[in-house]
Protein backbone atom coordinates (compact mmCIF):
# COMPACT_ATOMS: atom_id res chain seq x y z
CA UNK A 1 0.00 0.00 0.00
CA UNK A 2 0.97 3.58 -1.04
CA UNK A 3 0.97 6.60 1.47
CA UNK A 4 -0.26 8.63 -1.16
CA UNK A 5 -2.84 10.97 1.40
CA UNK A 6 0.02 14.15 0.24
CA UNK A 7 -0.90 13.42 -3.13
CA UNK A 8 -3.52 16.19 -3.02
CA UNK A 9 -1.72 17.98 -6.05
CA UNK A 10 -5.42 18.91 -7.89
CA UNK A 11 -6.62 20.37 -4.95
CA UNK A 12 -3.69 21.51 -2.32
CA UNK A 13 -6.66 24.18 -0.51
CA UNK A 14 -8.20 20.84 1.04
CA UNK A 15 -5.69 18.82 2.08
CA UNK A 16 -6.85 19.27 5.95
CA UNK A 17 -6.06 15.84 7.34
CA UNK A 18 -8.64 15.50 10.21
CA UNK A 19 -9.66 12.50 12.39
CA UNK A 20 -13.30 12.21 13.17
CA UNK A 21 -14.17 12.61 16.87
CA UNK A 22 -11.56 14.93 17.79
CA UNK A 23 -11.16 14.93 21.76
CA UNK A 24 -12.57 18.10 22.58
CA UNK A 25 -12.68 19.62 25.69
CA UNK A 26 -16.56 19.74 27.13
CA UNK A 27 -16.83 23.44 27.36
CA UNK A 28 -17.33 23.78 23.86
CA UNK A 29 -19.92 21.17 23.26
CA UNK A 30 -22.67 23.98 23.86
CA UNK A 31 -21.22 25.88 21.47
CA UNK A 32 -20.52 22.94 18.60
CA UNK A 33 -24.19 22.20 18.87
CA UNK A 34 -25.05 25.65 17.72
CA UNK A 35 -22.23 25.80 14.94
CA UNK A 36 -23.62 22.10 13.82
CA UNK A 37 -27.25 23.30 14.01
CA UNK A 38 -26.23 26.62 11.56
CA UNK A 39 -24.21 24.72 8.82
CA UNK A 40 -27.44 22.48 8.58
CA UNK A 41 -29.82 25.31 9.05
CA UNK A 42 -31.37 24.40 5.49
CA UNK A 43 -31.85 20.86 6.39
CA UNK A 44 -33.71 21.85 9.67
CA UNK A 45 -35.95 24.24 7.50
CA UNK A 46 -36.52 21.49 5.10
CA UNK A 47 -37.82 18.78 8.48
CA UNK A 48 -40.11 21.55 9.78
CA UNK A 49 -41.13 22.26 6.35
CA UNK A 50 -41.92 18.40 6.03
CA UNK A 51 -43.13 17.87 9.58
CA UNK A 52 -45.71 20.74 9.58
CA UNK A 53 -46.54 19.37 5.96
CA UNK A 54 -47.43 15.74 7.77
CA UNK A 55 -49.30 17.07 10.12
CA UNK A 56 -51.77 19.41 8.06
CA UNK A 57 -51.45 17.30 4.63
CA UNK A 58 -55.13 15.68 3.91
CA UNK A 59 -56.67 17.25 6.71
CA UNK A 60 -59.80 18.82 6.00
CA UNK A 61 -59.84 22.01 8.66
CA UNK A 62 -55.71 21.88 7.79
CA UNK A 63 -54.22 24.74 9.95
CA UNK A 64 -57.57 25.01 11.70
CA UNK A 65 -56.28 22.46 13.86
CA UNK A 66 -53.92 23.83 15.12
CA UNK A 67 -56.29 26.31 17.00
CA UNK A 68 -59.32 23.85 17.52
CA UNK A 69 -56.91 21.43 19.10
CA UNK A 70 -55.93 23.55 22.54
CA UNK A 71 -59.39 25.50 22.48
CA UNK A 72 -61.38 22.20 22.22
CA UNK A 73 -58.94 21.14 25.14
CA UNK A 74 -59.03 24.18 26.99
CA UNK A 75 -63.10 24.19 27.22
CA UNK A 76 -63.38 20.47 28.92
CA UNK A 77 -60.67 21.62 31.23
CA UNK A 78 -62.52 24.42 31.92
CA UNK A 79 -65.94 23.19 32.23
CA UNK A 80 -64.26 20.02 34.66
CA UNK A 81 -62.69 23.23 36.73
CA UNK A 82 -66.41 24.89 37.04
CA UNK A 83 -67.44 21.65 38.39
CA UNK A 84 -64.32 21.20 40.79
CA UNK A 85 -64.14 24.98 41.85
CA UNK A 86 -67.51 25.46 41.67
CA UNK A 87 -66.83 29.26 40.50
CA UNK A 88 -64.75 31.29 37.90
CA UNK A 89 -63.26 34.60 37.20
CA UNK A 90 -63.89 35.97 33.28
CA UNK A 91 -60.49 35.80 32.54
CA UNK A 92 -59.86 31.70 33.72
CA UNK A 93 -60.82 30.13 30.10
CA UNK A 94 -58.23 31.99 28.25
CA UNK A 95 -55.57 31.48 31.26
CA UNK A 96 -56.31 27.65 30.86
CA UNK A 97 -56.13 27.88 26.84
CA UNK A 98 -52.45 29.52 27.15
CA UNK A 99 -51.61 26.85 29.94
CA UNK A 100 -52.55 24.39 27.82
CA UNK A 101 -50.36 25.86 24.43
CA UNK A 102 -47.70 26.15 26.44
CA UNK A 103 -47.48 23.15 28.47
CA UNK A 104 -48.56 21.27 25.32
CA UNK A 105 -45.24 22.57 23.64
CA UNK A 106 -43.23 21.95 26.93
CA UNK A 107 -44.47 18.39 26.85
CA UNK A 108 -44.14 17.26 23.42
CA UNK A 109 -40.70 19.16 23.03
CA UNK A 110 -39.57 17.24 25.96
CA UNK A 111 -40.89 13.63 25.05
CA UNK A 112 -39.50 14.12 21.09
CA UNK A 113 -36.15 14.93 22.11
CA UNK A 114 -35.85 12.34 24.50
CA UNK A 115 -36.79 10.15 21.87
CA UNK A 116 -35.26 11.63 19.18
CA UNK A 117 -32.81 8.57 18.89
CA UNK A 118 -34.66 5.93 18.51
CA UNK A 119 -37.33 7.84 16.62
CA UNK A 120 -35.19 8.80 13.20
CA UNK A 121 -32.50 5.33 13.74
CA UNK A 122 -33.20 4.99 10.40
CA UNK A 123 -31.90 8.02 9.17
CA UNK A 124 -28.91 8.01 11.95
CA UNK A 125 -27.67 4.71 10.73
CA UNK A 126 -27.10 6.20 7.00
CA UNK A 127 -26.31 9.51 7.59
CA UNK A 128 -23.57 11.70 9.29
CA UNK A 129 -25.62 14.45 9.68
CA UNK A 130 -25.34 15.67 13.04
CA UNK A 131 -27.77 14.27 15.57
CA UNK A 132 -28.79 17.31 17.18
CA UNK A 133 -30.83 18.06 14.49
CA UNK A 134 -33.46 15.57 14.87
CA UNK A 135 -34.26 17.12 18.04
CA UNK A 136 -33.63 20.45 17.27
CA UNK A 137 -36.08 20.53 13.77
CA UNK A 138 -38.90 19.02 16.23
CA UNK A 139 -38.41 21.50 18.96
CA UNK A 140 -38.76 24.24 16.28
CA UNK A 141 -41.67 22.71 14.39
CA UNK A 142 -43.46 22.91 18.29
CA UNK A 143 -42.49 26.28 17.90
CA UNK A 144 -43.97 27.34 14.67
CA UNK A 145 -46.84 25.25 16.10
CA UNK A 146 -47.33 27.07 19.15
CA UNK A 147 -47.29 30.53 17.89
CA UNK A 148 -50.02 30.00 14.94
CA UNK A 149 -52.07 28.68 18.12
CA UNK A 150 -51.77 31.33 20.22
CA UNK A 151 -53.79 33.40 17.62
CA UNK A 152 -56.66 32.04 18.96
CA UNK A 153 -56.07 33.88 22.57
CA UNK A 154 -57.05 36.97 20.19
CA UNK A 155 -60.77 35.89 20.08
CA UNK A 156 -60.37 36.18 23.91
CA UNK A 157 -58.55 39.90 24.39
CA UNK A 158 -61.31 41.03 22.15
CA UNK A 159 -64.59 39.40 24.24
CA UNK A 160 -62.48 40.43 27.25
CA UNK A 161 -61.69 43.78 26.24
CA UNK A 162 -58.03 43.10 26.43
CA UNK A 163 -55.84 46.00 24.69
CA UNK A 164 -52.90 44.49 23.89
CA UNK A 165 -49.42 46.21 25.82
CA UNK A 166 -45.89 46.35 26.04
CA UNK A 167 -45.43 43.68 28.16
CA UNK A 168 -46.41 41.15 24.86
CA UNK A 169 -42.56 41.34 25.02
CA UNK A 170 -42.68 38.69 27.81
CA UNK A 171 -44.26 36.19 25.02
CA UNK A 172 -41.67 35.29 23.14
CA UNK A 173 -39.05 35.26 25.41
CA UNK A 174 -41.04 32.97 27.92
CA UNK A 175 -42.01 30.68 24.84
CA UNK A 176 -38.17 30.53 23.83
CA UNK A 177 -37.40 29.38 27.33
CA UNK A 178 -39.91 26.69 27.44
CA UNK A 179 -38.20 25.41 24.46
CA UNK A 180 -35.10 25.82 25.06
CA UNK A 181 -35.55 24.12 28.67
CA UNK A 182 -37.36 21.02 26.73
CA UNK A 183 -34.79 20.73 24.49
CA UNK A 184 -31.57 20.86 26.90
CA UNK A 185 -33.27 19.03 29.57
CA UNK A 186 -34.24 16.38 27.26
CA UNK A 187 -30.57 16.56 25.64
CA UNK A 188 -29.57 14.99 28.66
CA UNK A 189 -31.46 11.84 28.81
CA UNK A 190 -32.10 10.85 24.68
CA UNK A 191 -28.43 8.70 24.81
CA UNK A 192 -29.58 6.89 27.60
CA UNK A 193 -32.95 6.20 26.39
CA UNK A 194 -31.09 4.21 23.30
CA UNK A 195 -29.33 2.17 25.99
CA UNK A 196 -32.72 1.59 28.18
CA UNK A 197 -36.36 2.56 26.60
CA UNK A 198 -37.41 2.64 30.03
CA UNK A 199 -36.44 6.54 30.06
CA UNK A 200 -38.87 7.55 27.75
CA UNK A 201 -41.87 5.45 29.84
CA UNK A 202 -40.79 7.55 32.81
CA UNK A 203 -40.52 10.49 30.67
CA UNK A 204 -44.29 9.87 29.46
CA UNK A 205 -45.37 9.60 33.24
CA UNK A 206 -43.64 12.86 34.24
CA UNK A 207 -45.42 15.04 31.84
CA UNK A 208 -48.47 13.16 32.14
CA UNK A 209 -48.12 14.17 36.35
CA UNK A 210 -46.57 17.02 35.21
CA UNK A 211 -49.42 18.28 33.86
CA UNK A 212 -51.14 18.78 37.57
CA UNK A 213 -48.07 20.08 39.17
CA UNK A 214 -47.87 22.68 36.65
CA UNK A 215 -49.91 25.80 35.88
CA UNK A 216 -52.47 24.77 33.18
CA UNK A 217 -55.31 24.59 35.22
CA UNK A 218 -54.48 26.46 38.23
CA UNK A 219 -52.43 30.10 38.10
CA UNK A 220 -49.00 31.44 40.04
CA UNK A 221 -51.63 33.69 41.98
CA UNK A 222 -53.94 30.83 43.08
CA UNK A 223 -51.24 29.23 44.35
CA UNK A 224 -50.10 31.87 46.69
CA UNK A 225 -53.33 32.71 47.75
CA UNK A 226 -54.14 28.70 48.14
CA UNK A 227 -50.29 27.84 49.47
CA UNK A 228 -49.61 30.93 51.14
CA UNK A 229 -46.18 32.31 50.17
CA UNK A 230 -44.50 31.55 53.02
CA UNK A 231 -45.60 27.75 52.50
CA UNK A 232 -43.20 24.88 51.67
CA UNK A 233 -45.35 23.50 49.31
CA UNK A 234 -45.52 27.04 47.20
CA UNK A 235 -41.10 26.39 47.48
CA UNK A 236 -41.68 22.87 46.23
CA UNK A 237 -44.17 24.22 43.69
CA UNK A 238 -41.93 27.32 42.25
CA UNK A 239 -39.08 24.28 41.76
CA UNK A 240 -40.88 23.41 38.89
CA UNK A 241 -39.27 25.49 36.13
CA UNK A 242 -42.54 26.16 33.76
CA UNK A 243 -44.09 27.94 36.58
CA UNK A 244 -42.60 31.25 36.08
CA UNK A 245 -42.63 31.19 31.95
CA UNK A 246 -46.39 29.63 31.98
CA UNK A 247 -47.25 32.54 34.13
CA UNK A 248 -45.15 35.15 32.19
CA UNK A 249 -46.91 34.00 28.87
CA UNK A 250 -50.30 34.54 30.60
CA UNK A 251 -49.43 38.01 31.95
CA UNK A 252 -48.40 39.22 28.97
CA UNK A 253 -51.42 38.70 27.30
CA UNK A 254 -53.25 39.74 30.12
CA UNK A 255 -50.74 43.29 30.05
CA UNK A 256 -50.45 42.75 33.81
CA UNK A 257 -47.02 42.62 35.06
CA UNK A 258 -46.15 39.46 37.53
CA UNK A 259 -44.31 39.73 40.76
CA UNK A 260 -42.06 36.73 41.65
CA UNK A 261 -39.52 36.41 44.25
CA UNK A 262 -35.69 37.50 43.03
CA UNK A 263 -34.79 33.90 43.60
CA UNK A 264 -37.02 32.30 41.41
CA UNK A 265 -36.90 34.68 38.86
CA UNK A 266 -32.70 33.82 38.24
CA UNK A 267 -34.17 30.48 38.86
CA UNK A 268 -36.13 30.99 36.10
CA UNK A 269 -33.54 32.35 33.76
CA UNK A 270 -30.75 29.85 34.92
CA UNK A 271 -32.43 26.73 34.49
CA UNK A 272 -32.79 26.75 30.96
CA UNK A 273 -29.04 27.65 30.66
CA UNK A 274 -27.78 25.02 32.66
CA UNK A 275 -30.13 22.38 31.34
CA UNK A 276 -28.78 23.13 27.68
CA UNK A 277 -25.08 23.36 28.75
CA UNK A 278 -25.21 20.13 30.30
CA UNK A 279 -27.63 18.41 27.39
CA UNK A 280 -25.55 19.43 25.06
CA UNK A 281 -22.41 18.31 27.24
CA UNK A 282 -24.14 14.91 27.68
CA UNK A 283 -25.52 14.41 24.42
CA UNK A 284 -22.04 15.25 22.46
CA UNK A 285 -20.58 12.73 24.35
CA UNK A 286 -22.71 9.94 24.25
CA UNK A 287 -24.77 10.17 21.46
CA UNK A 288 -22.81 8.99 18.24
CA UNK A 289 -21.39 5.87 20.53
CA UNK A 290 -24.79 4.57 21.18
CA UNK A 291 -25.58 4.57 17.29
CA UNK A 292 -24.58 0.67 17.53
CA UNK A 293 -27.35 0.29 19.53
CA UNK A 294 -30.26 1.71 17.61
CA UNK B 1 -8.20 9.02 3.59
CA UNK B 2 -6.72 6.27 6.48
CA UNK B 3 -7.89 4.02 8.91
CA UNK B 4 -5.68 3.00 11.39
CA UNK B 5 -6.31 -0.23 13.33
CA UNK B 6 -10.25 0.11 13.29
CA UNK B 7 -11.83 -2.27 15.48
CA UNK B 8 -15.47 -1.84 15.93
CA UNK B 9 -17.84 -4.03 18.64
CA UNK B 10 -21.73 -4.29 17.99
CA UNK B 11 -22.77 -4.24 21.48
CA UNK B 12 -25.04 -7.44 21.87
CA UNK B 13 -28.58 -7.63 24.02
CA UNK B 14 -27.92 -7.82 27.21
CA UNK B 15 -30.78 -8.71 29.62
CA UNK B 16 -31.19 -6.31 32.72
CA UNK B 17 -30.14 -8.95 35.48
CA UNK B 18 -27.28 -9.63 33.70
CA UNK B 19 -25.98 -6.16 33.20
CA UNK B 20 -26.92 -5.35 36.94
CA UNK B 21 -24.69 -8.22 38.05
CA UNK B 22 -21.76 -6.99 35.43
CA UNK B 23 -21.88 -3.24 37.15
CA UNK B 24 -21.65 -5.08 40.75
CA UNK B 25 -18.84 -7.06 39.34
CA UNK B 26 -17.61 -3.54 38.04
CA UNK B 27 -18.34 -2.09 41.84
CA UNK B 28 -16.09 -4.75 43.00
CA UNK B 29 -13.21 -4.59 40.85
CA UNK B 30 -14.34 -7.07 38.83
CA UNK B 31 -13.46 -5.98 35.32
CA UNK B 32 -15.90 -7.45 32.46
CA UNK B 33 -16.88 -6.00 29.04
CA UNK B 34 -20.34 -6.11 27.93
CA UNK B 35 -21.05 -8.68 25.26
CA UNK B 36 -20.47 -7.44 22.21
CA UNK B 37 -20.08 -8.90 18.32
CA UNK B 38 -17.03 -7.74 16.37
CA UNK B 39 -17.68 -5.97 13.31
CA UNK B 40 -14.66 -4.84 12.07
CA UNK B 41 -11.61 -6.31 13.21
CA UNK B 42 -8.42 -4.43 12.68
CA UNK B 43 -9.05 -2.85 9.54
CA UNK B 44 -5.48 -0.64 8.18
CA UNK B 45 -6.10 1.13 4.69
CA UNK B 46 -4.80 3.82 3.24
CA UNK B 47 -6.93 5.23 0.21
CA UNK B 48 -5.45 8.05 -1.68
CA UNK B 49 -6.87 10.60 -3.07
CA UNK B 50 -8.35 10.14 -6.43
CA UNK B 51 -8.31 6.55 -6.24
CA UNK B 52 -11.78 3.95 -7.13
CA UNK B 53 -12.18 1.37 -3.99
CA UNK B 54 -14.57 -1.73 -4.61
CA UNK B 55 -15.61 -3.65 -1.52
CA UNK B 56 -16.87 -7.22 -1.98
CA UNK B 57 -17.68 -9.92 0.60
CA UNK B 58 -20.56 -12.52 1.14
CA UNK B 59 -23.64 -11.21 3.23
CA UNK B 60 -22.56 -10.04 6.59
CA UNK B 61 -19.01 -9.66 5.82
CA UNK B 62 -19.37 -6.18 7.56
CA UNK B 63 -19.07 -4.27 4.31
CA UNK B 64 -21.43 -1.65 5.42
CA UNK B 65 -20.48 -1.01 8.68
CA UNK B 66 -16.63 -0.82 7.00
CA UNK B 67 -18.25 2.46 4.99
CA UNK B 68 -20.10 3.81 8.00
CA UNK B 69 -17.14 3.84 9.89
CA UNK B 70 -15.52 5.70 7.08
CA UNK B 71 -18.28 8.05 7.04
CA UNK B 72 -18.01 8.58 10.70
CA UNK B 73 -21.26 7.12 11.36
CA UNK B 74 -20.10 4.66 13.92
CA UNK B 75 -17.64 5.68 16.02
CA UNK B 76 -14.77 2.93 15.67
CA UNK B 77 -14.08 1.44 19.69
CA UNK B 78 -10.49 1.73 19.04
CA UNK B 79 -7.99 3.20 16.25
CA UNK B 80 -9.07 6.52 14.37
CA UNK B 81 -10.51 7.20 10.99
CA UNK B 82 -8.52 10.28 9.02
CA UNK B 83 -10.26 12.19 7.27
CA UNK B 84 -9.22 14.90 3.96
CA UNK B 85 -12.01 16.68 2.23
CA UNK B 86 -16.16 16.52 2.83
CA UNK B 87 -17.34 12.92 2.43
CA UNK B 88 -20.96 11.75 1.07
CA UNK B 89 -22.37 8.41 2.13
CA UNK B 90 -25.08 7.45 -0.63
CA UNK B 91 -27.19 4.83 1.12
CA UNK B 92 -30.42 3.88 0.79
CA UNK B 93 -31.37 6.03 -1.95
CA UNK B 94 -34.03 8.50 -1.29
CA UNK B 95 -33.11 8.66 2.12
CA UNK B 96 -35.56 10.55 4.02
CA UNK B 97 -38.00 11.61 1.72
CA UNK B 98 -41.60 12.27 2.31
CA UNK B 99 -44.06 11.02 0.36
CA UNK B 100 -46.68 13.90 0.62
CA UNK B 101 -44.34 16.49 -0.20
CA UNK B 102 -43.84 17.10 -4.15
CA UNK B 103 -40.73 15.60 -6.55
CA UNK B 104 -39.30 18.90 -5.88
CA UNK B 105 -39.24 20.13 -2.29
CA UNK B 106 -38.08 16.09 -2.10
CA UNK B 107 -35.20 16.92 -4.48
CA UNK B 108 -34.45 19.74 -1.86
CA UNK B 109 -34.66 17.60 1.15
CA UNK B 110 -33.09 14.67 -0.22
CA UNK B 111 -30.14 17.21 -1.06
CA UNK B 112 -30.03 18.77 2.73
CA UNK B 113 -30.17 15.39 4.35
CA UNK B 114 -26.95 15.09 2.11
CA UNK B 115 -25.43 18.06 3.57
CA UNK B 116 -25.70 20.38 1.16
CA UNK B 117 -26.58 24.07 1.57
CA UNK B 118 -29.70 25.96 0.04
CA UNK B 119 -27.50 27.87 -2.66
CA UNK B 120 -26.29 24.65 -3.81
CA UNK B 121 -29.63 22.97 -4.59
CA UNK B 122 -30.82 25.95 -5.61
CA UNK B 123 -28.69 25.69 -8.77
CA UNK B 124 -28.86 22.31 -8.65
CA UNK B 125 -32.62 21.54 -9.16
CA UNK B 126 -33.12 22.19 -12.70
CA UNK B 127 -30.30 19.97 -13.89
CA UNK B 128 -31.74 17.56 -11.63
CA UNK B 129 -35.27 17.35 -12.76
CA UNK B 130 -33.25 17.19 -16.19
CA UNK B 131 -31.78 14.05 -15.52
CA UNK B 132 -34.14 12.11 -13.61
CA UNK B 133 -36.70 12.69 -16.35
CA UNK B 134 -39.59 13.49 -14.61
CA UNK B 135 -41.08 17.00 -15.47
CA UNK B 136 -44.32 16.32 -15.61
CA UNK B 137 -44.43 14.50 -12.46
CA UNK B 138 -42.01 16.90 -10.59
CA UNK B 139 -44.86 19.17 -8.94
CA UNK B 140 -46.62 16.17 -8.03
CA UNK B 141 -46.48 14.20 -4.20
CA UNK B 142 -43.99 11.44 -4.22
CA UNK B 143 -47.18 9.23 -2.94
CA UNK B 144 -48.15 9.53 -6.66
CA UNK B 145 -44.66 8.13 -8.18
CA UNK B 146 -43.69 4.35 -9.09
CA UNK B 147 -41.09 3.27 -7.05
CA UNK B 148 -39.03 3.25 -9.86
CA UNK B 149 -39.29 7.09 -10.56
CA UNK B 150 -38.65 7.62 -6.45
CA UNK B 151 -35.09 5.80 -7.39
CA UNK B 152 -34.94 7.75 -10.28
CA UNK B 153 -35.17 11.01 -7.88
CA UNK B 154 -32.96 10.31 -5.61
CA UNK B 155 -29.81 8.98 -7.88
CA UNK B 156 -30.36 11.84 -9.83
CA UNK B 157 -29.64 14.05 -6.16
CA UNK B 158 -27.10 11.53 -5.10
CA UNK B 159 -25.34 12.12 -8.27
CA UNK B 160 -25.54 15.83 -8.77
CA UNK B 161 -22.75 16.91 -6.84
CA UNK B 162 -19.07 16.62 -6.31
CA UNK B 163 -18.07 15.49 -2.83
CA UNK B 164 -14.28 14.88 -1.94
CA UNK B 165 -14.98 11.76 -0.75
CA UNK B 166 -17.63 9.49 -2.20
CA UNK B 167 -18.73 6.20 -0.82
CA UNK B 168 -21.48 4.27 -2.17
CA UNK B 169 -23.56 1.39 -0.64
CA UNK B 170 -25.39 -0.71 -3.03
CA UNK B 171 -27.26 1.89 -4.91
CA UNK B 172 -26.38 1.67 -8.44
CA UNK B 173 -28.78 -1.00 -9.59
CA UNK B 174 -31.47 0.93 -10.00
CA UNK B 175 -33.85 2.43 -12.96
CA UNK B 176 -34.89 0.84 -16.49
CA UNK B 177 -32.03 -0.35 -18.13
CA UNK B 178 -31.54 3.21 -20.55
CA UNK B 179 -31.41 5.00 -16.73
CA UNK B 180 -29.07 2.82 -15.51
CA UNK B 181 -26.32 3.18 -17.91
CA UNK B 182 -27.50 6.98 -17.95
CA UNK B 183 -26.62 6.86 -14.01
CA UNK B 184 -23.46 4.59 -14.18
CA UNK B 185 -21.82 7.29 -16.68
CA UNK B 186 -23.19 10.10 -13.93
CA UNK B 187 -21.65 8.49 -11.28
CA UNK B 188 -18.66 7.92 -13.88
CA UNK B 189 -18.15 11.19 -14.10
CA UNK B 190 -18.15 12.13 -10.68
CA UNK B 191 -15.20 9.83 -10.17
CA UNK B 192 -13.31 11.76 -13.30
CA UNK B 193 -13.47 14.92 -11.43
CA UNK B 194 -10.90 13.09 -9.26
CA UNK B 195 -12.97 12.58 -6.29
CA UNK B 196 -12.34 9.33 -4.55
CA UNK B 197 -15.40 6.83 -4.40
CA UNK B 198 -15.35 4.00 -2.45
CA UNK B 199 -18.03 1.60 -3.76
CA UNK B 200 -19.61 -1.62 -2.17
CA UNK B 201 -21.44 -3.98 -4.14
CA UNK B 202 -22.47 -6.86 -5.90
CA UNK B 203 -22.14 -6.53 -9.48
CA UNK B 204 -18.46 -7.73 -10.36
CA UNK B 205 -18.70 -6.49 -13.73
CA UNK B 206 -19.19 -2.62 -12.59
CA UNK B 207 -16.59 -2.98 -10.30
CA UNK B 208 -14.09 -4.37 -12.34
CA UNK B 209 -14.51 -1.54 -15.30
CA UNK B 210 -14.47 1.51 -12.79
CA UNK B 211 -12.09 0.03 -9.66
CA UNK B 212 -8.35 0.96 -9.13
CA UNK B 213 -8.55 -1.53 -6.31
CA UNK B 214 -10.76 -3.73 -4.52
CA UNK B 215 -11.23 -5.41 -1.25
CA UNK B 216 -12.80 -8.70 -0.52
CA UNK B 217 -14.06 -8.63 2.94
CA UNK B 218 -14.42 -11.47 5.68
CA UNK B 219 -16.12 -11.65 9.17
CA UNK B 220 -15.27 -8.59 9.67
CA UNK B 221 -11.77 -8.35 8.49
CA UNK B 222 -9.95 -7.39 5.06
CA UNK B 223 -9.35 -10.75 3.65
CA UNK B 224 -8.02 -10.07 0.14
CA UNK B 225 -7.12 -6.43 -0.78
CA UNK B 226 -5.33 -6.10 -4.96
CA UNK B 227 -6.06 -5.49 -8.48
CA UNK B 228 -9.64 -6.24 -9.19
CA UNK B 229 -8.69 -9.26 -11.59
CA UNK B 230 -6.94 -10.59 -8.77
CA UNK B 231 -9.49 -9.97 -6.15
CA UNK B 232 -12.72 -11.53 -8.05
CA UNK B 233 -10.14 -14.44 -9.26
CA UNK B 234 -9.85 -15.41 -5.83
CA UNK B 235 -13.46 -14.55 -4.29
CA UNK B 236 -14.18 -17.12 -6.88
CA UNK B 237 -11.72 -19.40 -5.98
CA UNK B 238 -12.33 -19.20 -2.14
CA UNK B 239 -16.64 -19.20 -2.68
CA UNK B 240 -16.48 -21.25 -5.42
Amino acid sequence: MTDGLETGVDNPRRSNLRPFYQKESFIKSPFKLISNLRNYKYLVRNLVNRDLNQKYNNALLGYVWTLLEPALLASVYYVLFIIIANHSEPNYPMLVLIGVIGWGMFSRILNGTVNSLTANSGMIKQSNIPMEVYSFSLAATQLVITTLSMLIVVPFMVQLEIAPTVNLWMLPLSIISLMITAWGFGLIFASANVMFPDVAHLFRFITKAGFFVSPVMWTYEMLIDRAGSDSIYFDIAMLNPVVIPLTCMRHSIEGTTPSFEHIHLIYAIIFPLISYIIGSIVFTKYSRGVVTRL
Amino acid sequence: MKLEQVVLDYPKKESIVHFLKRKLGFILGKKSKSPHFRALNQIDLTINKGEVIGIIGRNGSSKSTLLKAMAGIYQPTEGEVVMDGDISLLSGVGLGMNKNLSGRENIHLYGSILGHSRTTMDSLTEEIIQFSELHEFIDEPLRTYSSGMKARLGISVATAVKPDILLIDEVLGVGDPGFKKRSQERIRRMMDDSNTVVIVSHSFGLLKDICDRMIMMEKGSIKIIGTPDDVIAKYHEIEG
